[in-house]
């Protein structure tokens, strides 16, 4: 089956691009990706092998308020130069979804987040932190932005949440879906894998992209106090960062002067993978973040993961089986992050393995192998079929939610 | 009574455009059309014939354009090769491309005024010149009477041809160039889409080790595109003819993956000098390479990246150096002109 996905921007190394990768590689389907901006040398080498088309004009990436509605605008003036495809899902963070209004195949949306500014108290809050004149102008600005958004969403014919976290945004925000089903993205549990033989070393690590949304001062803070404290341990910051992130990670950098923190940007997938394996913990530091591949990806590798209590971690880490939920300050996270070092590298606190069981219940291909079936139900049958498995989630209120294959198939 | 030419782009930063500008105004020339070509301020291009004083300050050249260039010509009819003529009475005009009202993205945000002016000069002039039917038929749909466009296709400089070998190595060893290489002209113009040229140049060199050589460099009237950046990618920024001669001579393939043309010369140029080219799917490209060239569409990375792999594979159809020369063109331009077919036969 022939169907097409739009996503507004590939061009770094997230949870999404990994996720648009997992669809692209795995699917029994036969995918074109379409996008209004792609960075080929900026985003996964592996994404090259899928098929994709670049739309003009194209759109910033910034996140201003005029770039952003400069680019709702543009988004919502394309029409898909389609071929013979029978479906369209849209990867939305809250502007993809402008693309339905000029094209009228049966649509999913695939929801990783309402528009985050918008919609996520934390990220309204740090904005308003940060700029309380963009924070009036935005104020302004949502009526009316929610109201076209409002008008899109009737024209999908299926939701699909990225987690519980974002199914509860959806509903906040007051966007028009009968049904949402949480189907959570997956590992690959290939890549990221245990690796007995291999010895951990007396380091933390913060992986994923750097960028302030993240918040990674926090970890360097809780190591400050950490090391105050008496913590023999370092720190590894891996991941890619973008144009519009250059000065966050200039500042980050000045926040680790003297202390025992190492950068290591855009870190190919075989170098984040042995950085995984060999650390003593993740760090999490994102404060409401909306799933998060990164605690999948450290949980896979046998890694616990130390995170906020919010957000999707909530969903994904068990607390005190396959890491800790703690409050977003630095005290909380330097004790953890003590316990763990005086644990030592090899401890016994967490069990590798009960990490890498709870990983394997968000498996790629059970992730890939569902999104497949709600494709194939949209075309053949103009509806999906709920999933098999009973429903296990609290339902939002006003909603139904149902959970995932993925989320089922280690139950 | 002889044609005035508006000489003003004589004196601008040399375009692709103006090269064809200063292509008609030649041929027209050697095919016996009377001319006259004005200029504002002095000018020491051999074409140039008068110089009319220049209104100072940063609107000068708008200003000399629109009022002292019609005062001067007295009611004489004027040939503007560039787009846009005097507004109140245009006579002939030269429309390349309607890029700046089909893409407003493409450019800066003070060029919307430039594209509202194109059309209306189109709309008031006398007789519309345009380079190709994709342009006649938008022009046609933007309210230009069908009746008095004519369509003179532009013809490769007679300078493209293949570069001896020893130019080649020499353009090869400053770019520090040792095996295959693809070239992209005008990169740092955003309807070109070097995003597109990247990625497939990317996807090819995992299959095909190779470089990327992206000639150009960006204009104030341009929208911002990003420096390219990547494994074996080379900006040269403006290059002399000669420079771009050899590099066209020299590459295996020319990659042309433009969102938008009026006609679109580098494909026919890079041809000319014994190298296939790979163009949009388009419809000024269509009509322009004639079925000489591979099309793919545009945006489509996955499809450019298998083009761009048969280029270097040599598995593209082998060249043909383009028939359309510039005495045809300029007999054209004749027909075309008012008066120009009289001139040609008091000759």
């Amino acid at each position: 089956m022939k169907l097409a996905l739009y996503h507004p921007w590939i061009y770094v190394t997230g949870g999404i691009e990994r996720t648009l990768l997992n669809i692209a590689s795995r699917s029994r389907h036969d995918w074109t990706l379409y996008t209004h901006h792609y960075d080929s040398a900026g985003t996964f080498p592996g994404l090259r092998d899928a098929r994709i088309v670049v739309l003009e004009p194209q759109v910033s990436v910034r996140r201003a308020l005029p770039a952003l509605a400069q680019a709702a605008w543009r988004i919502g003036r394309t029409q898909l130069p389609l071929r013979d495809e029978e479906a369209l899902l849209v990867s939305s963070e809250g502007l993809g979804d402008f693309v339905v209004a000029k094209n009228d195949l049966p649509t999913v949306c695939y929801c990783h987040t309402p528009l985050k500014i918008l919609h996520d108290p934390v990220t309204r809050q740090a904005l308003r932190s940060r700029s309380f004149r963009k924070y009036a102008a935005l104020r302004f600005l949502a009526p009316g932005f929610n109201a076209v958004d409002r008008r899109m969403w009737k024209r999908y014919r299926y939701v699909l949440a990225n987690s519980q976290e974002t199914a509860h945004r959806i509903e906040r925000a007051g966007l028009p879906a009968k049904e949402i089903e949480v189907l959570h993205p997956g590992v690959d549990l290939d890549q990221f894998t245990l690796h007995p033989t291999l010895p951990r070393e007396r380091f933390f690590l913060v992986a994923g992209r750097i960028m302030w949304e993240k918040r990674i001062e926090l970890a360097i803070q809780a190591l400050r106090v950490a090391r105050q404290n008496g913590t023999d341990a370092s720190l590894v910051i891996a991941g890619g960062v973008d144009s519009k992130s250059r000065p966050y990670l200039e500042t980050l950098r000045q926040h680790a002067a003297g202390l025992p923190v190492e950068f290591l940007i855009h870190p190919s997938d075989e170098e984040l993978a042995a950085l995984y394996a060999r650390c003593m913990a993740v760090v999490f530091t994102a404060p409401n973040e909306d799933w998060g591949i990164v605690p999948l990806e450290a949980m896979a590798s046998g890694a616990p993961v130390v995170a906020v209590d919010a957000g999707g971690p909530r969903e994904s880490v068990i607390h005190n089986v396959t890491g800790w939920l703690l409050p977003p300050t630095p005290w909380a996270f330097a004790e953890q992050m003590k316990i763990i070092a005086d644990d030592g590298p090899n401890g016994r606190l967490i069990s590798r393995r009960a990490t890498r069981r709870r990983a394997q219940q968000f498996a790629a291909d059970a992730f890939v192998q569902r999104l497949d079936d709600v494709m194939e139900d949209v075309v053949l049958n103009g509806a999906v079929a709920r999933p098999i498995l009973p429903v296990a989630h609290l339902p939002v209120p006003g909603l139904q939610i149902a959970r995932s294959a993925a989320d089922e198939s280690g139950a | 009574m002889s044609l005035i030419v508006d000489g003003r782009f004589l004196t601008a930063k040399a375009t692709g455009l103006h090269r064809v500008a200063r292509g008609f105004v030649s041929a027209a020339k050697d095919a016996g059309v009377e001319l006259e070509v004005w200029t504002p301020g002095a000018c020491d291009d051999p074409l140039a014939d008068r110089a009319i004083r220049l209104p100072a300050g940063r609107v000068g050249g708008r200003l000399w354009e629109q009022v002292v260039l019609p005062a001067a010509a007295r009611g004489r009819t004027i040939w503007s090769l560039t787009n846009t003529a005097p507004l109140a009475r245009p006579g002939v005009v030269v429309i390349h491309d309607l890029a700046a009202s089909i893409g407003p993205a493409w450019f800066a945000g003070s060029m919307h005024l430039y594209a509202r002016s194109v059309l209306a000069t189109a709309r008031r002039a006398v007789r519309v010149i345009t380079v190709s039917g994709a342009v006649r038929a938008e022009l046609v749909a933007r309210g230009v009477a069908p009746d008095r466009i004519t369509v003179v296709a532009p013809a490769v400089d007679e300078k493209f041809v293949p570069a001896p070998a020893d130019e080649v190595d020499r353009v090869r060893r400053s770019l520090g160039l040792s095996g295959d290489f693809a070239v992209m002209v005008g990169w740092a113009d955003p309807r070109k889409d070097v995003a597109t040229a990247l990625a497939a140049h990317a996807r090819a060199a995992a299959e095909h080790p190779h470089a990327l050589v992206l000639i150009g460099s960006g204009h104030p009237t341009f929208a911002p595109v990003s420096m390219p950046t990547g494994n074996d990618i080379m900006v040269t920024g403006h290059s002399s003819d000669a420079d771009l001669i050899a590099l066209l001579t020299g590459a295996k393939v020319l990659l042309y993956p433009s969102r938008y043309e009026g006609f679109g010369l580098p494909p026919l140029e890079a041809m000319a000098c014994g190298t296939p080219a790979i163009a949009s799917d388009i419809a000024a490209l269509r009509e322009s390479t004639a079925g000489s060239t591979r099309l793919v569409a545009p945006g489509d990375v996955t499809a450019w990246a298998d083009a761009l792999l048969d280029g270097l594979r040599g598995k593209l159809r082998p060249p043909t150096r383009p028939q359309r020369t510039w005495r045809s063109v300029g007999q054209e331009l004749a027909d075309a002109l008012p008066g120009g077919s009289d001139a040609r036969r008091l000759r």
